[in-house]
């Protein structure tokens, strides 16, 4: 059980904090509800880009990391399809610092041409380190588009391609500014050795007078249901072994078809006793490495199937085998062994998640972002009320073929 | 309205609060340390053998016995083992370091019983089954053929084939043919060898109360000692001569680089010195490299700079990915880094900062009994312990300028550094 304190100030910034005596270190952080999912389709990468810029100095302070560092902190940020969360550990006792630090960036930033150039060739380097340059980097740039075809979940969080990260201009990056980094757009979330009351007076003193932006968010449009079975084969890749991805629309991430995915993906593929690891590794040795797992994003995600080959294995034996297990799954029956091992493994995964501040941190803010904070609490209740039948008639709905889109990925 | 121009008053850092640890010594030679925190409701195991690589007689033999620990026991299959595991919540992981082997359990205190008589019944009577070692070793060759695509893992691997001599186990040099080599005979041997008691060292954090301890005597307790004696190889570096060295991978889009040489033990007078100097250099956000290579020049997402401390011996390294184009232009400013850290004294603001940045640092390696665990388990193998902590911030409080000079000069020379670039010819 994590108890915690929600309060909005006037300019509409959700708080939260959380104590935690057990640390010398406070965590902040602050979590702006943007993220690719809001970009237009001509500068995609635009979120994850202004992430870099917002560590190039704001308003009053021209060197963010200097007052973080000399503070004994350390901070960092990410930026996903839905959200941007930026986060400072720092001893408790200079808590106010990370406060400045993130009041006067939100206030508003100093931009230069000349920052916007570099963290563009910055950025540009770390498509081609994660993206190009890593065996199965580009995977994902060629899954998404198939899988979605109007939202933008289409594409990746860096973004569709290098030379639309080149063309951002610095009208692109204030306007990105002035609509989405405004309290009314935020979280902020602090856990750790603090006073409540204080924490809450230092907030209203460094973020109270912040004007919010009152934007009416354009609406994101929805992805229409899939009818047909969408298929892509992408050949000549400089890789030792074929990879097969075959994804199926599903819930969102607060919906109760989430939480009867997520179990149905603990069923086939959470560790090494689980059916997929079992049946396609280690008897009938397919392939080296698969795995079932969703999405969990903020809007209809995705349930994913990845699955490396073995040398032998050709990719069309690879994909029936999938079949052939969702086909089991669907019409043979789930053990009650196997129903208490994933509320095993969910119970100890959040006590596990709740051993650390920072987490805690992130996860209130997280839930607050869904609209349900209660959830910080609550999840394991949520996993726990499924029942086989709704696995069952779930899976039979989830695993059609019209709902499915699938990629093989060849080597040359 | 607040005065934005004026930054919060800073309080100094404080000097680390150490949790207490015990020390004792089971009667078959099994070494046990305990961090307690009874405010958690979960435990962590780390269960250690000198078994790592150094030991092998040959490429593969000491991470394939680690891994192979849980792939059958006298009286469960490998499925039966990873279901406990699994329904029970637990996390097991193995991992095979430069002299230490590892198995680590994380799992709620509940079921502390049913996960750690498992636990230790795969360290005890593993049989090593030739079908299961068949298929991690092809699973494994093909996790290497991928790797073999990575500029990065070409130009580290390379990298400690120079530092250490192509042949010294710490180089681990693996090739093809090893994976068709290993036979369950040589892993079984290893096992005998050297998984026995007076080679183990048991660490456990968390919420460590006596039901726990009591069960960790009974099961490890009777860990039987073999009649196979372990070997204590001696294997000299044999290093290669510095210079320039290239790894031609014709279709990357980038070039790993990495330059280094032999570093500092943490045992030596220099170690908190030379930590502060590499900090100043590539060891953090704002560091002179990023603050070049990255912030100014755009040429990388990252670039940083490590001291690695190693049982028997150590090395220093900076590492990067780049854009192609800039090769060279990147060599040249960290060489010119370098020698502006061994001719000008480094100013007291940056000094301050560093300093400070640093402690917060180590302060957080000793944040939570699980890291003060995690720190101590390293400490240890240096016939140390967490107070180092302690000596390590007062000795980088007081480092001056002029100590930074000399130590720049006398760990940074030039004629002793090796440069790898993996990448376009």
């Amino acid at each position: 059980m994590i108890r915690f304190s929600r309060h909005m100030l006037d300019n509409g910034l959700t708080v939260l904090c959380h104590t935690d005596k057990n640390t010398p270190f406070v965590s902040v952080n602050v979590l702006y509800k943007v993220g690719s999912r809001n970009e237009q389709p001509d500068r995609t990468g635009l979120a994850h880009l202004f992430e870099h810029l917002m560590f190039g100095g704001s308003l009053h302070i021209a060197d963010y990391d200097k007052h973080v560092q000399q503070a004994g902190g350390d901070s960092n940020a990410y930026t996903t399809n839905d959200l941007t969360n930026y986060y400072i550990t720092i001893p408790a006792s200079n808590l106010e610092t990370a406060l400045w630090l993130e009041s006067d960036r939100m206030a508003g930033l100093n931009f230069s041409q000349t920052a916007l150039d570099i963290q563009k060739h910055v950025v540009i380097e770390e498509f081609k380190q994660r993206y190009l340059n890593a065996p199965y980097g580009d995977l994902w740039l060629k899954l998404r588009p198939l899988a979605y075809q109007v939202h933008p979940y289409r594409w990746a969080t860096i973004g569709v391609s290098p030379e639309q990260i080149e063309q951002v201009t610095l009208e692109d990056v204030k306007a990105f500014f002035h609509q989405f980094y405004a309290p009314d757009n935020a979280i902020i979330s602090i856990s750790g050795n603090i006073d409540e009351q204080e924490t809450l007076e230092l907030v209203q003193k460094w973020f109270g007078d912040i004007p919010p932006s009152r934007t009416v968010l354009p609406p994101i449009p929805a992805e229409p249901r899939q009818t047909e079975e969408r298929r892509l084969v992408i050949p000549d890749n400089e890789v030792p072994a074929d990879a097969i991805y075959k994804v199926y629309h599903m819930g969102a991430r607060d919906s109760e078809h989430f939480y009867i995915c997520d179990i149905i993906s603990d069923i086939l593929s959470n560790g090494q006793s689980a059916r997929l690891y079992v049946n396609l590794i280690k008897n009938k040795r397919l392939f080296s490495g698969i795995d079932a797992y969703v999405s969990g994003d903020r809007d209809p995600g995705l349930f994913i199937f990845s699955g490396k080959l073995s040398e032998q294995t050709s990719i069309q034996v690879a994909e029936a085998a999938i079949d052939e297990e969702i086909e089991h799954f669907i019409t043979q029956a789930i053990t009650p062994r196997e129903v208490e091992k994933v509320i095993h493994k969910t119970e100890a995964r959040i006590s596990y998640s709740e051993i650390n501040y920072q987490n805690k941190a992130s996860n209130l803010a997280f839930f607050e972002f869904l609209g349900d904070i209660d959830l910080i609490n609550t999840e394991s209740q949520r996993y726990s009320q499924v029942t086989v039948e709704k696995i069952k008639s779930t899976a039979a709905e989830l695993f059609q073929k019209e709902n499915c889109s699938t990629l093989w990925y060849l080597k040359k | 309205m607040p005065n934005r121009n004026l930054p919060p008053q800073l309080t100094p850092l404080s000097i680390p609060t150490l949790l207490p640890h015990r020390k004792y010594q089971l009667a078959n030679g099994v070494e046990i340390v305990y961090l307690n925190d009874p405010v958690q409701e979960v435990f962590k195991i780390d269960v250690l053998f000198e078994a790592g690589v150094y030991y092998q007689p040959r490429p593969l033999i000491a991470s394939t016995t680690i891994n192979m620990l849980n792939e059958g026991s006298s009286r469960h299959s490998a499925e039966e083992i990873a279901d406990l595991f699994d329904y029970y919540g637990a996390y097991v992981d193995f991992n095979s370091g430069l002299n230490k082997a590892e198995l680590s359990l994380i799992s709620l205190n509940k079921y502390a019983e049913e996960t750690l008589r498992m636990l230790a019944e795969i360290i005890q009577t593993s049989t090593i089954p030739e079908k299961e070692l068949e298929i991690y070793l092809t699973n494994k060759h093909q996790e290497y053929l991928v790797n073999l695509e990575k500029t990065a893992y070409l130009a580290r691997k390379k990298f400690s084939a120079l530092l250490f001599g192509e042949d010294h186990p710490y180089a681990n040099q693996i090739q093809d043919n090893d994976f068709h080599q290993v036979t369950a005979g040589q892993i079984r041997d290893f096992y005998r060898r050297y998984y026995r008691p007076e080679n183990c060292r048991i660490i456990i954090c968390g919420n460590v109360n006596e039901k726990i301890l009591q069960l960790i005597e009974e099961l490890f307790g009777n860990l039987p000692t073999s009649t196979a004696t372990p070997e204590t190889p001696n294997h000299p570096f044999q290093p290669a001569s510095p210079g320039r060295y290239h790894l031609n991978k014709e279709n990357s889009v980038q070039t790993s680089l990495r330059i280094g040489c032999p570093g500092v033990r943490l045992t030596e007078a220099d170690y908190a010195g030379f930590m502060l100097l590499n900090t100043i250099l590539g060891g953090y956000f704002g560091s002179r490299l990023m603050s070049n290579i990255r912030e100014e020049k755009g040429y990388t997402y990252g670039i940083s700079s490590f001291n690695v401390s190693m049982p028997s011996g150590s090395y220093w390294c900076i590492s990067t990915d780049i854009n192609d184009e800039y090769t060279e232009a990147t060599i040249d400013e960290t060489f010119k880094e370098i020698r502006k850290l061994q001719t000008e004294a480094v100013s007291s603001d940056e000094l301050a900062l560093v300093k400070n940045f640093l402690h917060g640092d180590l302060l957080r390696e000793l944040d939570g009994v699980f890291a003060q665990s995690d720190a101590l388990k390293h400490k240890l193998n240096y016939g140390l312990d967490n107070s180092i902590y302690t000596h390590l911030i007062q000795s980088i409080k007081q480092c001056t300028p002029e100590e930074l000079l000399q130590l720049a000069n006398k760990y940074w020379q030039m004629e002793n550094m090796y440069i790898v670039t993996a990448g376009k010819s």
